[in-house]
């Protein structure tokens, strides 16, 4: 650390170290375009615009740049997560799925389920073997037995993803992506 | 039969949750660009609005708020640490056998993993006034038989952190189970014992214990710190600035910090699942936990070699005759405040999701149909917040510490260069770095998960 030169803040410094409180260091940065005597030249400051401009001006910019970020964020995410109703679709809708499972596999119907929030949801479940589709999160079953399609319906009121399964054998079939 | 097997699956049914199951849809694209396009503006900001050296000198101090009668207070600390540590024991070996029902469960992973942490963030020094760990070993033993091996440094604190998530991430539920989780606190005070027997306390807790240095390094940001003399009040991220890690143990575990959390999100994107695949078609389909594991371990050193690209860059940009090690090292904590958010950002649901179970199961924890607060048929939504709440918290809350550790580093620049081109280009490369995580943080999030 270089030797600091005597000045206020180095005064200041002395007078906290007196009074018991913990000082944690002088920040020292040396202007180096005024030291006296040397000759270093100058060197003009990386931009000399930001750097001309006193700390009010410096300040105000850096607020008028967040502010902008912000509104302008806020405004682009807001018209990119809500999609205005189109005419003639109605608010919340009830969508169907069908599931077949054989051998703890999928073979007919999508593992993604996606949905509106508000919607209802039934889900047709038929499988080779006696089970429980279980959706996690609703926290809502139904049980069905070997070749019986059963149906599971709930109203999507939270979004998020939700993943369901066949509960008894811990198969993970898919989820339900219900979109807010 | 069916009626059978619904008798029989009812018991089972609450117990088939995994355990930290989140609901969160994946971040969208535009949160995603926002997100990067907004932190890379913050970054530049910093840089050219602050970039020409300074006309004074600043002084930055530290306020002690003197508590009476402090050495009373730290021993209440020490007492509300071990009857904690003991109930928390108690609950996971005669509590009920699962986590639905067990406090010891999400006490231990949700409390005080996520919940101490985040707190630690504003208000240090908490986990070393209850710290059990150290309480029960100098109970066994109060002089040390060795000095700390300087050679050992910050190295033992790291591998029980990745033994903590290993454990967490790929004991099949064993994290979940009430029982294995008693068996392993008990394992791991029982090496705080023999660490505090060899070594000593003063040692064995600043340089290897995990609890004490994970929080402790969180609380490095904190305008509020708990210390013997009371509480210290300094300018948040103060620390961060003042003061640098000298070793390269210390180093990897912050970089753990970090990675661990991107680790766990990106080990549930197709990308990895890509991985996995690509590993069993080279005939090691038996191996694809070790594969996971071998690679958690690996994470720290991957993300430090990322860091180190950046230091380098940034003696050649700056052209320093400072060493590499100097300035890898004086560096080390601006990436603190970006394991913070990571942290928070992937987790927070989970606090205040599965978070609410401690509701009720204080109430009944040994589960004997108690109802001690009243509280015990509390039924808690796991969904509490929709999800564009959640995305903009997420996305917010990353941004905000990007902002933060653009600006530490920054300091730390203004400190150790003199001239003001150098400091531009001494930033220019951790704005690379820094911008890079904060993209990754994103994009982690924003993958769709896939189950199974």
């Amino acid at each position: 650390m270089k030797r600091p030169e005597i000045t206020l803040e180095l005064f200041v410094f002395r007078l906290l170290q007196e009074r018991g409180e913990r000082v944690h260091v002088i920040e020292e940065v040396r202007p180096v375009w005024v030291l006296a005597g040397a000759n270093v030249g100058y060197e003009r400051p990386h931009c000399a615009k930001i750097a001309s401009m006193n700390q009010t001006t410096r300040y105000g910019v850096l607020a008028l740049i967040a502010v902008l970020v912000i509104a302008g964020g806020a405004y682009y995410l807001h018209t990119s997560t809500v999609s205005a109703p189109t005419a003639g679709t109605p608010q919340s809708q009830t969508k169907a799925f069908v599931l077949v499972v054989k051998a703890r596999t999928l073979i007919s119907g999508q593992p993604v389920l996606s949905v509106k929030q508000g919607d209802t949801v039934s889900i047709t479940i038929t499988a080779d073997e006696s089970d429980e589709l279980h959706l996690h999160g609703y926290d809502k079953q139904v049980d069905f037995a070997t070749g019986t399609p059963a149906t599971l319906t709930f109203v999507a009121d939270q979004s998020g993803r939700f993943p369901f399964e066949m509960e008894g054998s811990k198969t993970d079939l898919g989820e339900v992506d219900v979109q807010p | 039969m069916v009626s059978l097997l619904a008798l029989i699956a009812t018991p089972f049914a609450a117990s088939a949750h995994a355990f930290g199951q989140q609901f969160t849809l994946a971040l969208p694209v535009s949160f995603f660009i926002f997100g990067g396009v907004a932190a890379f503006i913050a970054s530049n900001c910093v840089i050219l609005f602050f970039s020409e050296p300074k006309t004074h000198h600043a002084v930055s101090s530290a306020r002690v708020t003197p508590i009476q009668a402090s050495a009373a207070l730290w021993k209440v600390g020490a007492w509300i640490g071990v009857i904690g540590f003991l109930l928390e024991l108690a609950f996971a070996f005669f509590g009920l056998p699962d986590f639905v029902g067990n406090p010891a469960v999400v006490l231990f992973w949700v409390w005080l993993l996520l919940g101490l942490t985040y707190l630690s963030v504003f208000f240090g020094g908490v986990w070393d006034f209850v710290n059990p760990f150290r309480t029960i070993a100098r109970f066994f033993s109060k002089k040390p038989l060795y000095a700390y091996p300087a050679w050992l440094e910050y190295w033992p604190a790291f591998i029980l952190f990745f033994l903590v998530i290993q454990f967490e991430l790929y004991s099949g539920g064993g994290s979940a189970d009430p029982r294995v989780l008693g068996s392993r606190l008990v394992l791991y005070a029982i090496v705080a014992c023999i660490g505090n027997a060899l070594y000593g306390s003063a040692a064995w807790f600043k340089y290897a214990d995990f609890f004490s240095v994970f929080f402790r390094m969180f609380g490095m940001f904190a305008p509020f710190q708990l210390t013997e003399q009371g509480i210290e009040r300094t300018l948040p991220g103060q620390k961060l600035i003042d003061e640098h890690p000298t070793r390269l143990s210390l180093l990897v575990f912050i970089l753990f910090m970090l990675s661990s959390t991107a680790f766990d999100g990106i080990k549930e994107t197709l990308p990895w699942r890509g991985i996995l695949d690509q590993v069993s078609r080279l005939g090691l389909a038996g191996y694809l936990n070790l594969f996971g594991i071998a690679v958690l371990f690996l994470s720290p050193f991957i993300f430090l070699g990322f860091y180190a690209l950046a230091i380098g860059l940034m003696r050649y940009l700056t052209g320093t005759k400072k060493s590499f090690t100097c300035l890898l090292f004086r560096f080390g904590y601006s990436l603190i405040p970006i394991a913070a958010v990571y942290n928070f950002a992937h987790y927070f649901t989970l606090l205040i999701g599965e978070g609410q179970r401690i509701i009720y199961q204080l109430s009944d924890p040994f589960g004997l149909k108690w109802n001690l607060f009243g509280t015990a048929n509390f039924h808690i939504n796991q969904v509490p917040l929709g999800s564009n709440l959640v995305w903009y918290i997420e996305v917010f809350v990353i941004v905000a510490g990007h902002v933060v550790a653009a600006v530490v580093a920054h300091r730390i620049a203004v400190r150790e260069f003199d001239r003001p081109k150098k400091i531009v280009a001494s930033q220019i490369s951790l704005l690379i770095l820094m911008v890079g995580y904060t993209a990754l943080g994103l994009w982690i999030l924003s993958r769709p998960f896939v189950p199974g």
